[in-house]
């Protein structure tokens, strides 16, 4: 207990200081909010115009759909604010072996390794993610309960939990390869993976469909819940897989961590 | 031009150098394309239309834009911000190139290696999936889409240098790259056919330079452009290149007289 508390004060201050990094570079947060909303608008008006033509696609109605797209900008604007510019250095604090003094500091080097900054320009995306579900949602004939909402939130915590454990564990893989920028792009378009439903992906082989099983549920549980039609299954397949991902991908690291030569590139 | 042989060969080099970097990407790519391909055999059907395409149509054009913005869009100039921020321009303005040959040797030996992977990922997709795809057979229209092509290239090779020359002003280069890249998805046509918009929105789509980079070349190949469309269009795209490659001229002057080689 005293551990935990001790990392959310490590946490605080660190948030802290990229707030303050963000103050002194404002030019960079600017142009950085500007692109995180074009890319928020670029989504969902993608799924409006290629369902614009259909009322029924993959079992799920128009306005589902789009709804899913709103979910989407949300959970990943989680998962970016907290995670993804410690996943943009990672390649390179390991290539020019910055790791070694993140790993004689009296701290988890998972940790700083992957939440030493927060990316607050995501709030754009946040906003607008959320914005578009309040819009579309009374439009999905479904009804809002704070409920269902706090039901969201809590799978959100899970769904973001997979999305992490994908990237740390395929970003590990920078220990043995170094100069591994493109690691991040392929981990982008991953992640584009959980903007469609299951459905779509089932044409595809058996092993890439159970490859990117845990992908498909990030977005679509959530949404069933608060569409009203998850199952019991659902909800333990997202748990069970967020926790399993996360425990390998944690042994995966520390296997990792014994094969680190220092050497820079 | 044996010294810009040699820019694309070490080009090679490098990428040999770092292969599991370039793996990561060639995957990255077959995903999108997988995704990509995925999506529209759903949304569309063999029997009607969707936006006024066949399923064969539609098909051949969104994987063919997907490939052609691997081999258009795939660029190296993003290292020309770089250069100007960290100071490593000097280093190659005291070279005997011109510096936007080296850049564009660099591009083509980044799009030659491209170019490879991807036409050997394709045929292996193509004989798993089997996707009821349209082979152009008219060595015609052929010719006309590789020489549509090559002129994408050169648009987006302009564009890009311009991008990165924003360097010379400012230490954020990305910013402007990435919206860029954000909006041609739309205005070049590589998540839709620009066909689908109102026709005045086309209009205006026409008179621009991103149209030229997938939709126009992929019209082409698809053999739906009257001669009148194909005149106009070679003339529009070519009066761009001209353009761009003027202001690129200008611009990288007035940035070398900015330019104050500071940087680590």
């Amino acid at each position: 207990m005293k551990k935990i508390k001790y990392y959310f004060k490590v946490y605080r201050m660190l948030l802290r200081l990229n707030l303050l990094k963000l103050f002194a570079y404002r030019a960079n947060f600017y142009s950085s909010a500007v692109t995180h909303t074009v890319w928020s608008i670029f989504l969902i008006v993608a799924i409006a115009l290629l369902t614009s033509k259909s009322s029924h696609v993959f079992g799920w109605t128009r306005n589902e759909l789009l709804l899913m797209a709103g979910c989407y900008t949300v959970i990943s604007s989680f998962f970016y604010f907290l995670f993804s510019r410690g996943f943009t250095d990672f390649s390179n604090i390991i290539h020019f072996g910055r790791l070694d003094s993140i790993l004689i500091k009296p701290i988890d080097s998972q940790f700083l390794m992957t939440c030493s900054h927060a990316s607050y320009t995501q709030i754009c995306r946040f906003v607008i993610g959320a914005g578009f579900i309040f819009f579309i949602f009374p439009h999905t004939g479904a009804t809002f309960s704070p409920l269902l909402i706090l039901w969201f939130m809590l799978l959100t915590i899970f769904s973001v939990t997979i999305m992490y454990s994908f990237w740390l564990t395929l970003m590990t893989i920078a220990i043995w390869f170094t100069h591994l920028d493109n690691l991040k792009e392929l981990l982008l378009q991953m992640n584009q993976i959980s903007r469609f439903p299951q459905e779509m992906y089932k044409g595809a082989s058996i092993f890439l469909f159970f490859a990117l099983f845990p992908l498909t549920l990030v977005v679509v549980t959530p949404i069933k819940v608060l569409l009203q039609k998850a199952s019991v299954n659902d909800i333990v397949w997202l748990v069970v897989c967020a926790i399993s991902l996360f425990i390998i991908s944690r042994k995966f690291w520390q296997f990792a961590l014994r094969s680190y030569t220092s050497a820079s590139g | 031009m044996k010294k810009y042989l040699l820019v694309i060969r070490s080009t090679w080099d490098e990428i040999a150098t770092y292969r599991f970097n370039f793996t990561m990407w060639r995957i990255r790519n077959v995903f999108q394309l997988l995704t990509i391909y995925f999506l529209w055999l759903t949304v569309s059907s063999p029997k009607t239309l969707v936006f006024g395409y066949s399923q064969t149509d539609i098909l051949t054009y969104v994987l063919g834009a997907a490939l052609l913005s691997s081999i258009v869009l795939s660029t190296r100039t993003q290292e020309i911000g770089e250069n100007i921020n960290v100071g490593d321009l000097s280093n190659f303005l005291v070279k005997p190139f011109a510096y936007f040959g080296y850049w564009f040797a660099r591009d083509i030996g980044d799009k030659a290696f491209n170019i490879v992977f991807a036409i050997g990922e394709l045929t292996v997709l193509y004989f798993l999936l089997k996707p009821p795809i349209f082979f152009q057979t008219d060595i015609q229209f052929l010719l006309l889409t590789v020489l549509a092509v090559m002129i994408a290239i050169f648009l987006n090779f302009f564009i890009g240098c311009l991008l990165s020359m924003v360097g010379f002003w400012s230490p954020d280069v990305w910013a402007p790259r990435f919206i860029f890249f954000v909006l041609i998805g739309f205005l070049a046509g590589g998540a839709f056919p620009l066909d689908i918009f109102p026709a005045s929105v086309q209009t205006i789509f026409q008179f621009s330079p991103f149209s030229y980079f997938l939709y126009f070349p992929l019209k082409i190949y698809l053999g739906t452009l009257s001669q009148q469309q194909l005149i106009l269009g070679f003339t529009i795209s070519l009066v761009w290149v001209v353009i761009l490659y003027l202001l690129t001229q200008y611009v990288w002057k007035k940035g070398l007289k900015q330019y104050s080689a500071q940087g680590s």
